[in-house]
């Protein structure tokens, strides 16, 4: 008797406990996407309007001093001391005006006297010394400390006027204060809310406000009706005319692009090469392209054999048909790269490039290798990226190798495993991609000191450093380009790599999003682009 | 009692040979069965000479063309032959199959053996860890296993034999207990044979029938978890034509082109099946209670 | 019957233990680390060895792993590296998720199988039988996640019945669970027909007909009550595969579940976050193999505690 009335119970407790776990999934509130709570209450809102934006991943944290990963969310949220128009100029943001003292080692900065954070409370001089400061505390491990290395402090003059003293004269000191990383955070906001800040809180002084952010799903942005200090060269310098922006998270490519097509999803950054074709025909979708600042390239191990041979790298790089990879791999978007800035940066660009650069010649490729002793082939390692992309690329450089006699076994890695491996040293020939729109990308990966990471092309010569050196510390931005074009010749000449493609900047935007601005950087949304009503 | 004895008889008369081929192949299922294994294997052994293109021919524009004269099943992205690439693949899954599953035999098989012949505390420590390995998500584990340690047929291996030993362990335990206590084993003890020599020559060989009948469904399930991983992107290295990868990769293109996607699959599904429909009759000829 | 609990429950800790000495060894011998992650790809050797040091990773792993394991004993599952917040609240929010499915899953299968399964049974060799064998062996051959793609290919971007990806109303589950809940009422279906022809062909079975009891009283009471036992065992091992089969589901219909957490953690090497998915994932799993367990002592008379 006593058995079965103790087993009813642990039956019944068993079907309740599995009736929970069955309901559990449903707690998270059943808002469709789309939507967001709003308008004010009492009067009958006008339809809300929210422009959703895909992502494959997710932000690690909306505090972007902690972290060197940044969603672009913050880009909104936050303003910088100074901006960058459509031609890529430095323009005033933050700040209405700046000068240099004589020696080019104190920059002055005089704020805006009108700006207000999200919490109501005015912008001052001194939230700029906090961001900065707390940037540059060793304390706070924040990984964008190296960008403002050249700093070594900053002074409130009054409330709306700061100085920043350097270390040495820095011409790039506009490029770093316009970055991501150089979004100004309220003092005061940072301080109370403590490690809360970034996942639950977010206060910054941007045409958008910080809603919601349901983590592994999507981000919320809501816009600020204060907002009243956008930038000179935008047509719409008050508040944004969309209501709300989504960024969701759809790991899965092909949803992405089912998403777009489906109306769901308004915006896809970076359509992939191989996508791009497909998505411009899909009805009500136009794919913007854009020169990026990125470079694609091969690169090998300079201080080990074979590479230690100058001829062995001109072979490798007359043995890469670029053409047919821009054409088959990223189906005609792109360009090749012949040198080692791209074409987007303008005043640094070594306008020679491609005249320097190496030809597809497998035949040349062939009797380089021969000179160089390696007339019975050569078995090297590839190491990649996990992604699709580079694997594809790595595919086909593969095949092209083959073609000269070299036996590629290619190795993919995950980022961490692939940052340690390069870290070890352990790399024969891998495949990179930068995305930086300045000529110091140059000294980051090339120089002597940089030597053995981030210079993982082991390249150490005293020429480059040289003509490095000369470039950086030029007086004026004039004879900074003339250096760099010398630098740039120079590694052409000695084939530190071997330089493939030049990606395009793309972005898939719905019809129903109507004046929209592809900036060179990221799409400027409050500047007057709204969306259609459905 | 008496069913226990006319089950035992039965046994003994079962395993008579010449009664066992004829009755296993009069099932339609597992003559189905066999066929589709020997396909496979004479796909995997003969590839060279049946793909009509070799599986890394990359002819960039050819590339995404559905199924034409030329390219029956068609292309992927680089403009490789698809039914080229699945033929050369069923190597790599017959390979991680049958090797992982072997490994997986070895050692469930000793640790089983042990802990069914020895009792005691080393059954106590043994079947604990397999009941838990057996019921616990050890895919979960073979892709912290790949993902952390690298791409390479040999960590893939590995990982898929993960999955597999414990059932092994529990079988070859379960027969052991159950034939420790048979006469013909108490005889050999009194007969004085080592442990080792009872084992190996008398209890493993009894114990053959339900081993293999696992085999036959476990490789299946070993192809799957391989195809699972490379699916994940834990696979061998491009570019290799593994069937999971080529799904892999084939998903991306899902909207253009899903036959790269759709053919691995159907060909692993018909594969997998083969295998499960002869298992299956292998174990129903062999003793029709073997089913847990 | 409390007791066997009990010391089942208490057998879980050495296990998840085990456990997290298993999963904090594969993780730490293996290359890579997350303060790559943190600081991103431009980042000079000083200001990562600054993270690193900040993060307490520079320190020898036995010191990182007993600290993981004193504040584990504690409750606290420690913070994520790369999100700056407490692993606890990273779980909290997918694990239901993922749960939430794989329990909608089974219950589908079971749904589906059981009856599958008797039809089959009772209709043994002849259209039926072969019919719905047919569709469970097709069921166990296919890969889910292929299957997957399949049906989120045909019904959620050709004909736009379910939603693509994301997570919030029912629609939005019904694609995974489907997937997940055929796939695996395939095997049960399997297991529920063989164990219903052998209670079939049992002594009391027979004796309950010579009885004279009607055939479909026969099989509705006695052999099915008899028939489902072997298959509640099987409830909670099936968890154990769903679990493990749910990351790929996960990823392909872009649900945030803690399958899919877990994966992108170990490839960013976030440790805490790894650790506490897997051990919560491992544990739901046993669980649920003892609440079948309990549900078996239940359901059958023949076992006393």
């Amino acid at each position: 008797m006593k058995n079965s009335i103790s087993k009813k119970f642990a039956f019944i407790l068993i079907v309740l406990l599995a009736a929970i776990a069955g309901f559990s999934g449903c707690t998270k509130a059943d808002v469709p996407t789309g939507e967001t709570p709003g308008g004010t209450a009492g009067e009958q809102p006008a339809k809300e309007t929210t422009l959703v934006i895909a992502y494959e991943r997710d932000a690690e944290t909306l505090n972007h001093i902690k972290t060197g990963w940044y969603s672009d969310s913050l880009i909104y949220m936050y303003d910088r001391l100074v901006s960058r128009d459509y031609d890529f100029n430095y323009r005033p943001s933050l700040a209405k005006s700046w000068d240099t003292s004589e020696d080019g080692m104190v920059w002055t900065f005089h704020l805006r006297e009108d700006v207000k954070f999200h919490n109501g409370k005015p912008l001052t001089a001194y939230d700029i010394k906090f961001t900065f400061d707390t940037i540059l505390d060793p304390e706070t491990a924040s990984p964008s400390q190296s960008d403002f290395a050249a700093i070594k402090g900053l002074e409130v003059k009054d409330e709306y006027t700061v100085d920043v003293m350097l270390h040495q004269p820095f011409p790039n000191l506009l490029f770093v204060m316009s970055n991501t990383s150089a979004g100004i955070v309220s003092q005061e906001a940072y301080e109370e809310y403590g490690d809360e800040y970034g996942i639950n809180y977010v206060v910054g002084t941007g045409p958008y406000m910080f809603q919601e952010w349901r983590q592994g799903d999507k981000i919320v942005i809501v816009k600020n009706p204060d907002y009243n200090w956008g930038p000179e060269w935008m047509t719409n310098r008050g508040p944004a005319l969309i209501d709300n922006i989504e960024f969701r998270v759809i790991p899965e490519e092909n949803s992405r692009l089912m998403e777009l097509e489906a109306g769901n999803v308004h915006i896809l950054r970076d359509v992939p090469a191989s996508f791009l074709q497909r998505v411009d025909d899909i009805d009500g979708v136009e794919v913007m392209r854009r020169d990026a600042t990125k470079l694609g390239y091969l690169a090998y191990a300079c201080d080990k054999e074979p590479f230690t041979d100058i001829r062995v790298r001109q072979a490798i790089n007359h043995a890469i048909n670029k053409d047919d990879i821009i054409t088959y791999v990223f189906r005609g978007y792109g360009e090749p790269a012949y040198g080692y800035l791209p074409p987007a940066l303008k005043s640094e660009y070594y306008a020679d490039s491609k005249k320097d650069g190496y030809e597809y010649d497998v035949e040349k490729a062939k009797q380089l290798l021969n000179e160089a002793g390696y007339n019975d082939g050569l078995s090297l390692t590839l190491s990649v990226e996990n992604s699709t992309e580079y694997s594809r690329l790595a595919e086909v450089l593969q095949d092209q190798l083959k073609q000269v006699g070299i036996n590629v076994v290619i190795q993919p890695y995950d980022s961490s495993s692939y940052t340690a491996m390069l870290k070890e040293g352990q790399q024969e020939l891998f495949i990179r991609l930068y995305s930086w729109p300045n000529a110091d990308i140059l000294d980051w990966f090339l120089l002597s000191s940089q030597f053995p990471y981030p210079n993982h092309s082991r390249w150490q010569d005293e020429k480059t450093d040289e003509l490095i050196h000369n470039a950086a510390t030029s007086p004026t931005w004039d004879k900074r380009s003339e250096g760099y074009f010398a630098v740039q010749k120079h590694l052409i000449e000695q084939a530190v790599w071997a330089p493939i493609y030049i990606p395009e900047n793309t972005i898939a935007v719905r019809e129903e999003v109507k004046n929209f601005k592809f900036h060179p950087w990221i799409p400027q949304y409050n500047d007057g682009t709204y969306l259609e009503a459905e | 009692m008496e069913d226990i004895i006319k089950e035992d008889i039965l046994e003994e008369v079962e395993s008579c040979e010449p009664n066992f081929w004829q009755r296993l192949f009069s099932n339609k299922m597992a003559v189905f069965g066999a066929i589709v294994i020997l396909i496979l294997f004479i796909i995997a052994i003969f590839a060279p000479l049946i793909a009509p293109y070799s599986f890394d021919a990359i002819d960039l524009p050819q590339m995404l063309k559905g199924p034409n004269t030329e390219n029956i099943l068609g292309t992927d992205e680089f403009g490789r032959d698809i039914f080229s690439r699945i033929v050369y693949g069923s190597r790599i899954s017959l390979k991680v199959g049958f090797i992982a599953v072997g490994i997986s035999l070895v050692i469930g098989t000793i640790l089983g053996a042990l802990a069914g012949y020895y009792g005691g505390i080393t059954d106590y420590i043994i079947s604990g860890i397999t009941d838990i390995a057996y019921s616990f998500p050890v895919s979960l584990l073979a892709i912290a296993f790949v993902a952390a340690l690298g791409r390479s047929l040999t960590n893939l291996i590995f990982a898929v034999a993960l999955v597999s030993w414990s059932g092994y362990a529990r079988l070859v335990r379960g027969q052991f207990i159950s034939l420790r206590n048979r006469e013909f084993i108490e005889a050999t003890k009194i007969l004085g044979m080592s442990d080792v020599r009872i084992i190996f020559k008398h209890m493993l060989p009894n114990s053959m029938a339900p081993i293999i009948v696992l085999t036959t469904l476990e490789i299946p399930k070993a192809i799957i978890v391989e195809s699972s991983l490379s699916f994940l992107g834990l696979g061998v290295p491009p570019p290799a034509p593994s069937w999971g990868s080529i799904m892999s990769s084939g998903r991306a293109y899902i909207m253009e082109a899903p036959w790269i996607a759709i053919f691995p699959g159907l060909m692993m599904a018909l594969a997998v099946l083969g295998f499960n429909l002869f298992g299956d009759a292998l174990r129903d000829t062999l003793d029709p209670r073997l089913k847990d | 019957m409390l007791k066997y609990i009990i010391k089942k429950l208490l057998l879980m800790i050495p296990v998840l233990l085990g456990l997290t000495i298993i999963v904090f060894l594969i993780l730490h011998l293996a290359p890579g680390d997350p303060v790559h992650k943190v600081v991103g790809p431009n980042a000079t050797p000083e200001v990562y060895e600054n993270v690193k040091r900040s993060m307490g990773l520079d320190r020898p792993l036995i010191i990182q792993y007993f600290d993981y394991l004193g504040n584990l004993l504690k409750g606290d599952l420690g913070s994520s590296i790369l999100q700056h917040r407490p692993v606890a609240d990273i779980v909290m929010e997918r694990f239901p998720i993922t749960i939430g499915l794989g329990v909608r899953a089974l219950l589908l299968s079971f749904l589906i199988a059981v009856p599958v399964g008797i039809i089959a049974a009772v209709n043994r060799n002849k259209l039926l039988d072969y019919f719905a064998m047919t569709f469970a062996l097709v069921g166990i051959s296919m890969p889910t996640f292929w299957f997957g793609m399949l049906l989120l290919y045909f019904f959620a971007y050709k004909l736009r019945l379910f939603p693509i990806s994301g997570y919030g109303t029912w629609k939005h589950l019904m694609l995974p669970v489907i997937t997940m809940g055929l796939t695996d009422a395939a095997v049960i279906a399997r297991m529920m027909r063989s164990s219903m022809l052998e209670v079939i062909g049992q002594d009391y079975i027979r004796t309950a007909r010579a009885k004279g009891l009607k055939e479909k009283v026969v099989t509705n009471k006695h052999a099915l009550k008899n028939a489902l036992i072997p298959v509640i065992t099987l409830l909670g091992m099936r968890m154990g595969w769903i679990v493990g089969g749910s990351v790929t589901l996960e990823i392909i219909f872009s649900i945030p579940g803690l399958g899919r957490t877990m994966v992108d953690s170990i490839f960013s090497r976030d440790y805490p976050v790894v650790q506490g998915s897997i051990l919560i994932l491992a544990a739901s799993v046993m669980i649920s193999n003892l609440i079948a367990d309990i549900l078996y002592a239940v359901v059958d008379p023949r076992i006393r505690y």
